[in-house]
């Protein structure tokens, strides 16, 4: 009995080390240098001192692992970190949009004496602390798509969520003649880009009386609550003219509800974020238009610009990323991004 | 003085101390081998700050688990208790130790609204609690219209983020709420009832004693913890925001059945505690190793997994050692 204790002991270490290991993203770019730091830990230590200035490791974080749109963040901010030889580490919240461990992931990366990080914060104001947190530790913030309320950070890389929201509505009212029964699909409530998109929506609707906005509900920025939310609205409202969402995700499930009840033809979808799927939907006139805001490029501009900023370069501390409006008539620029959906 | 033989010592071992322990052991010398940034003070620092609030959780509902009781509400009632506790600093101006109070009167509140559906209505308490789960994220989101209450006093920020004695505070909570519940648990009339509960409520009941008052009472505790965790979590965003502990119900759960209370009428605060430090140290660890997030759900599965089937097997086992030495 007391082999089978020893021996599951040991099973669990040697499972726990294969998989650890397997899963270390240093273990793809130099498996010699992972198999001699296995072996030996202070090597690896040696290695570090060794060579600091070369090699940076940057964290990213970001808000949710269950929304393409973060991992298009990620494919930026790789390509980028890639090309000048920076190890990116990738984080994110298991529980989708979730400050306290959000929290927890800035402060591990500060635990692990990252080089810099690149943020797009769960809450502008209650990451702030957590920010402070790096700053006294050294270590550069630069934020993506979304903003903090405070602390020190090397830039902010984002789209104007408000006025690119105020873009898309006003689209959305020419498309529709000025006038029509509206209904909302809000982000998660309390999030930042929740709050900053639904006043560019309100702000935009309030200036014409003849668009009434039937419903205003939240889906949690998530294409299964876009669907059943829609699928309750369809019951309550016989008619309904158009739908703004507050991001593609929530658009592409309201497709598929009013795709199933047989009433795609008569309503208007309207996204934002321009996520692959998205543009692939506008292709198909399943949704009549979005708004791309190139997150590859919010991701990448803030790699780039940590990068700068080490290096001693000067960083401008807004990095505009410019938002497109994408209709059917321009939607041929994004072939290469709908072919990526297939 | 009666002398202990070698099979004696190996069954107190395995009896008293709970086998996440050893696995942690082995987690711990894992990470620090494979990372030099693990075993730091820095660090050290860094997971009691963060670890406050899922080890003070996993001590409230360890109490509730050795009842046989399944605790849902906690994540969100401590969301509530923040909501409120930011709402009366920012919109009463109360100071934050009245607000401290608040918060914990918020949490009691709710766990003894979950004891009372438990126990007066009959209801299975895995229901019970998502209801008061429910309740209290609508609650906690309707204060502010869904947005975060910032914008609270300089000074509360010390709860979470200073230090007393070169001690974080965080850490100094941890320690009052472990030294309660142990109390609580082993030398008060409420720990023999909440272990009875547990072991067997029927014969409880039958005896007279007044069952339904503990397990309200150990709801009210766990919700009490919620209320303490909340303090902690609110000083360290310096804001509150209403559904920021959606989904910590489940680690402390899991926290609390690590910890050896996988068996109603069994668990320790030790136990709880260990649990909350083993899933705590876990995901530390993979994040300072650099582990992508998705890969770390897996790992964090198994290593789950493995550790309560190592646990059910020790447990086996020192059932069994008793059995043979009652035979002899």
């Amino acid at each position: 009995m007391k082999k089978v204790r020893l021996l599951s002991i040991i099973a669990l270490v040697i499972a726990f080390s294969v998989l650890v290991s397997a899963c270390q993203p240093a273990a793809e770019a130099a498996p010699a240098e992972e198999a001699v730091a296995e072996e030996a830990a202070p090597a690896e230590e040696v290695a570090e001192e060794a060579a600091p200035a070369e090699a940076l490791t940057f964290g990213l974080v970001t808000k949710a692992l269950n929304n393409p749109f973060w991992e298009m963040v990620h494919e930026g901010s790789l390509e980028v970190a890639e090309a000048n030889n920076v190890e990116l580490l990738y984080l994110a919240p298991t529980k989708a949009n979730n400050l306290e461990e959000q929290t927890r992931l800035v402060d591990d990366l500060i635990a692990k004496k990252v080089d810099g990080i690149v943020l797009v914060p769960v809450d502008s104001t209650g990451i702030v602390p957590a920010i402070e947190r790096a700053n006294a530790a050294g270590i550069p913030v630069a934020l993506a798509n979304t903003n903090a309320g405070g602390g020190e950070v090397v830039t902010f890389s984002a789209v104007e969520n408000y006025d690119a929201m105020k873009m898309l509505a006003e689209y959305a009212v020419e498309t529709l003649g000025g006038k029509g029964k509206v209904i909302i699909l809000e982000g998660t409530a309390g999030a930042q880009t929740a709050i900053d998109r639904k006043a560019g929506v309100d702000d935009t609707l309030a200036n014409y009386p003849d668009v009434e906005v039937l419903a205003s509900q939240t889906a949690d920025f998530q294409r299964a609550q876009g669907l059943t939310v829609m699928e309750n609205l369809l019951q309550a409202y016989p008619e309904i003219d158009a739908v703004i969402a507050c991001n593609d995700e929530m658009a592409l499930g309201a497709v598929e509800a009013l795709d199933a009840a047989g009433r795609l033809a008569d309503t208007m979808v309207f996204g934002f974020d321009g996520n692959n799927d998205a543009l692939k939907a506008v292709s198909e006139d399943r949704m009549v238009a979005t708004c791309f805001q190139n997150p590859q490029m919010q991701g990448g501009d803030a790699v780039q610009a940590l990068i700068d900023y080490i290096a001693g370069k000067e960083v401008p501390a807004r990095i505009q990323t410019t938002a497109i409006l994408v209709t059917k008539d321009n939607i041929a620029d994004f072939a290469d991004k709908i072919a990526a959906a297939e | 003085m009666k002398e202990f033989n070698g099979k004696q010592i190996r069954q107190f071992v395995l009896e008293k101390v709970p086998t996440v322990t050893w696995i942690l052991i082995v987690m711990m010398v894992y990470f620090s081998v494979s990372n030099s940034n693990f075993l730091t003070l820095d660090n050290a620092a860094n997971l009691c700050r963060q670890g406050a609030i899922l080890l003070i959780l996993c001590l409230g509902v360890i109490v509730v688990k050795i009842t046989g009781g399944i605790e849902l509400s906690n994540g969100a009632v401590m969301s509530l208790c923040g909501m409120v506790m930011a709402w009366v600093m920012v919109n009463l101006n109360l100071p934050p130790f009245l607000a401290i109070i608040v918060s914990m009167i918020v949490g009691i509140l709710f766990g003894t609204l979950n004891g009372v559906f438990v126990t007066f209505m009959g209801i299975p308490s895995f229901v019970a609690t998502l209801g008061t789960q429910g309740i209290a994220v609508g609650l906690a989101l309707g204060m502010n219209n869904g947005n975060v209450i910032g914008g609270l006093p300089e000074g509360f920020s010390a709860i979470g983020n200073g230090t007393l004695l070169n001690i974080p505070i965080p850490l100094w909570a941890i320690i009052l709420v472990f030294v309660v519940t142990s109390v609580l648990l082993n030398k008060t009339p409420f720990g023999v009832y909440v272990y009875a509960l547990g072991g067997n409520e029927e014969a409880l009941k039958l005896s007279g004693k007044p069952a339904w008052l503990y397990k309200v009472l150990a709801y009210s505790y766990s919700g009490l913890t919620a209320g303490i965790a909340a303090c902690i979590l609110t000083s360290r965003n310096m804001a509150a925001q209403p559904t920021v502990g959606l989904g910590m119900e489940f680690e402390a759960f899991a926290g609390a059945v690590l910890g050896g209370s996988y068996i109603a009428g069994k668990g320790t605060a030790l136990g709880g505690a260990l649990g909350g430090i083993f899933i705590l140290i876990l995901r530390n660890g993979l994040n300072i190793l650099g582990i992508p997030t998705y890969l770390q759900l897996a790992i964090f599965g198994t290593v789950l997994i493995t550790a309560i089937v190592l646990s059910t097997l020790v447990e086996r086992r020192v059932q069994k050692m008793r059995d043979e030495e009652r035979e002899e």
